[in-house]
């Protein structure tokens, strides 16, 4: 095959397709999604791409939206002759593209937390399953804040399945939700204004919301000016949230986090080698804005297909994905590795409470990675109860 | 060659069924009415989702959402339809509402063209068996409530009459043959006479022969 040789210099890039939403509600989320997803083309590129050829990306922006994240995924696939695509950060955006990336036997690399109880053989998922996060969360907010919850979230299926997983658990002990809202997402302000005013009024132990986007970056707002309103004799209910990382809080404004609670598969305060090499390079390409979960989950990603891609040299997806489950990638929140069973991602739960500067103190981490279960069957609270 | 006869039935069945389809338009319905229109099934799109199931058809396909009004609100009376739930997502919440709706089947998104002709069959037949077996309970039902309505006559005819429990049997029977209805219609006739007697002061055992 000398005519390949040949033509070595000027081959063209490996096409990979990448769809990050860059405004609407989920907008300040997935603008981490892209810079992280940035940051590594960009590191491996530097490096002389994967096996001698630069990864190509062809980018779109869907705008938060679900119709838009199908109408893109099938020009990608079916017009711009992608089959790999990085995108995805709501269900419904994820449910949007999955038929025609299941009907054009491509891959697709999904970044975010969900609710699980899914398995695609055309989806790497990479975010965290719902016992890597939810179930911890629920057992230290029994532990550590009190057993009267109320719950706030946005109307769809992420929110509710989490919600029924935080209710059972608390039930289960002895605790009592107070109460379970539903707003619409990119709902009205008066929505928001009359659940802060319920939660002023029903005082709970701690709220966990499960608003996302820029729905959660209002409420914690308008939640923050009620509680000054009431002035320093009332105590501080803190908010719990799977979604509220550093890049929402720099939104919201770092004072108004003070004491909220996040639980997450990584926070910019990690402390490995691994992690000060990407802040460093984060740092030099982004400046001070912070990297979050988000960010780090589709840097991490990215390397862990480019070492994927390395080992197959090619973009078939069966070889890509057989590939995928035997590299591992030493990413910023601990080793990473993608279960051959299941197609979702080993990681490790985090809690945070949020600082002044936005930045989150890790109060309890898991003492081992945790293997996905996205269809929870070694569900029961055992298992989860925080030591 | 010959066709099976069941299998006949079953194509001739499907090319006369009516099919309503209750989803919002878009690429994923394409597919699924795509796929009845290949089949031979006659076929009317519903949406936005309608208040009471869609009349005159046999087999309903209807979307499962959490976010929108969903089949279990109309009325399981009024449904005669064979039910085939079109959903999205397979997490506990979701199986729940799927379960509210009764439905007889289901197809989960992707959808593609192969397994909705086996799931619409396969739905068909269940919601057939279903309603013989209904009727199998209903006709078992009415037959215990008679039962024990012709016992209870037969003791008040063994008590007042005289009568031992065969000829009190008899008796009804060739009543019931006489007047035309049931033997249970005449035994509930027995019971509600010896009612309204015993209401009157006209009850009790009558003194027997010496």
């Amino acid at each position: 095959m000398t005519s390949l040789q040949d033509q070595d210099a000027e081959r063209p890039g490996w096409r990979i397709g990448v769809l990050y939403s860059r405004s609407g509600v989920t907008g300040t989320t997935e603008s981490q999604h892209f810079f992280g997803t940035v940051l590594a083309v960009e590191e491996i590129n530097a490096l002389g791409g994967v096996l001698g050829r630069p990864l190509a990306p062809v980018v779109y922006d869907p705008g938060s939206d679900a119709e838009e994240y199908r109408r893109l995924a099938a020009r990608l696939l079916l017009d711009d002759e992608v089959s790999v695509i990085f995108g995805g950060c709501t269900s419904h955006c994820r449910k949007a593209m999955l038929p025609v990336v299941e009907r054009s036997n491509s891959l697709l690399w999904y970044g975010s937390v969900y609710e699980g109880f899914e398995y695609s053989p055309n989806v790497i998922y990479t975010g965290a399953a719902p016992n890597q996060g939810s179930m911890q969360l629920a057992a230290y907010l029994i532990q550590n804040c009190g057993s009267r919850i109320f719950l706030v979230g946005a109307d769809y299926i992420y929110p509710r399945e989490t919600n029924r997983i935080m209710r059972e658990t608390v039930e289960e002990h002895g605790g009592e939700i107070l109460d379970e809202t539903y707003l619409p997402l990119g709902c009205d302000e008066s929505d928001i204004i009359d659940v802060v005013a319920d939660i002023r009024r029903i005082q709970p132990d701690v709220v966990f919301s499960t608003l996302i986007g820029a729905d959660a970056q209002r409420f914690y707002q308008r939640y923050h000016e009620a509680c000054q309103q009431a002035g320093a004799q009332t105590a501080h209910i803190p908010i719990a949230s799977l979604t509220m990382a550093e890049s929402e809080v720099a939104e919201i404004g770092p004072q108004r986090c003070v004491g909220h609670i996040t639980a997450a598969t990584y926070f910019n305060t990690v402390d490995t080698p691994a992690n000060r090499h990407f802040l460093a390079r984060w740092r030099e390409r982004f400046g001070d804005q912070p990297a979050s979960v988000y960010a780090e989950t589709c840097y991490s990603q990215v390397h862990l297909f480019a070492r994927a891609l390395q080992r197959v040299g090619s973009m078939d997806t069966r070889k890509l994905v057989q590939a995928v489950h035997q590299v591992q990638f030493d990413a910023p929140d601990g080793r990473m590795s993608i279960l051959a069973e299941n197609n979702h991602c080993v990681l490790t739960p985090r809690i945070g409470v949020c600082r002044a500067d936005g930045r989150f103190d890790i109060v309890w981490e898991s003492d081992q990675p945790v293997k996905p279960d996205p269809y929870l069957t070694a569900f029961g609270l055992d298992e989860f109860w925080l030591k | 060659m010959s066709m099976d006869h069941s299998l006949r039935r079953l194509y001739e069945d499907l090319r006369s069924v009516a099919v309503a389809v209750v989803y919002p338009p878009g690429e994923d319905r394409d597919v699924l009415v795509e796929q009845l229109k290949r089949i031979g099934c006659r076929i009317h799109l519903h949406w936005p989702f309608p208040d009471a199931a869609p009349a005159g058809a046999d087999v309903i396909f209807f979307q499962v959402s959490q976010c929108v009004q969903n089949s279990s609100a109309w009325s399981a009376s009024e449904v005669e339809a064979t039910l085939i739930a079109l959903s999205e997502y397979e997490t506990p919440t979701t199986l729940k509402q799927l379960l509210k709706t009764n439905a007889h089947g289901v197809l989960t998104r992707p959808f593609r063209s192969a397994g909705i002709l086996s799931t619409l069959v396969l739905a068909r037949s269940a919601k057939q068996f279903q309603n013989r077996q209904q009727v199998k309970i209903d006709k078992l039902e009415n037959t215990i409530k008679a039962r024990r309505v012709i016992e209870k006559a037969i003791r008040v005819l063994m008590d007042h009459q005289r009568l031992d429990e065969r000829a009190a049997y008899e008796h009804m029977r060739t009543r019931a043959t006489g007047l035309r209805v049931s033997v249970a219609e005449v035994a509930a006739m027995i019971i509600e006479a010896s009612e309204a007697m015993e209401k009157l002061g006209l009850g009790g055992t009558r003194p027997g022969p010496p």
